[in-house]
């Protein structure tokens, strides 16, 4: 939210279609998107699979920007970049931002990968909204009943807590 | 089939010149009502009021702790 852009996950979307079309409709009607592959691993319940939603909506990603460069510009993370060139090496040449698996390293990342016209806002800025909406999270998710921050009212809360955030500490009113 | 094209050239940024949407518009796009906005809105004021107040009452037991200042001893 401190870089000014409005995120949006497939599980917010209204109605009964089915993800995959929301998923679609998400990519084609963003500017820009993050995949992040770091949670591509061995689940602990049996059968042990990997989750490969990521590295799919990847795919139909980079299709779309394909049809339409113009229109979309999308952005790999990973923990470690190596993993990506092993376990997806298809993606070699492009770059990949490595977060090392930690906020402060995602947060570092985003602010590598995006840049403000007008006023970059610092790290102990990024880390200050990060903080806080850390903070409100237990309060939110109390309110909601919900356990995940996964779920969608509990998402909406979240994006409207880091802004309301970010603009406290931007001092903006 | 269009021309293949380097979709992300390397460490390019993407420059963003957006604004902050207005909250009430933020809160009416996410479907949250004026009222959980306002529950959030003083959620978050109380989050950074006691942050300032937990760095106050750092600064200040720092400060005594360094002992009094040189002006402050004369």
């Amino acid at each position: 939210m401190l870089v000014r852009i409005d995120p949006a996950r497939s599980l917010e979307l209204p109605g009964g279609e089915r993800r995959l079309d929301r998923i679609v409709e998400l990519i084609l009607g963003c500017r820009y998107s993050f995949h992040d592959l770091s949670r591509v691993e061995l689940d602990l319940r049996r059968p042990r699979t990997p989750r490969m939603n990521m590295p799919f909506e990847l795919g139909l990603t980079v299709m779309a920007s394909y049809l339409n460069p113009k229109q979309h510009t999308w952005c790999v993370f990973e923990k470690d970049y190596r993993r990506v060139l092993k376990s997806l090496g298809d993606l070699a040449g492009t770059d990949v931002y490595g977060h090392d698996g930690t906020p402060s390293g995602v947060l570092r990342e985003i602010a590598n990968a995006l840049i403000l016209e007008r006023r970059q806002p610092e790290m102990r800025n990024l880390q200050a909204v990060y903080g806080d909406v850390e903070t409100g999270l237990p309060s939110i998710l109390e309110r909601r009943g919900a356990k995940s921050c996964y779920e969608a009212a509990v998402f909406r809360d979240l994006v409207y807590t880091a802004q309301r955030a970010a603009i406290g500490r931007l001092g903006i009113s | 089939m269009p021309k293949r094209q380097t979709v992300i050239p390397k460490r390019q940024p993407i420059v963003v010149s957006g604004k902050f949407m207005p909250s009430a518009e933020l809160a009416k796009m996410l479907g949250i009502s004026a009222r959980r906005a306002k529950e959030l809105d003083r959620l978050v004021e109380d989050i950074q009021r006691q942050d300032r107040l937990r760095l106050a009452k750092k600064s200040a037991s720092k400060k005594r702790q360094n002992g009094p200042s040189r002006v402050a001893v004369r």
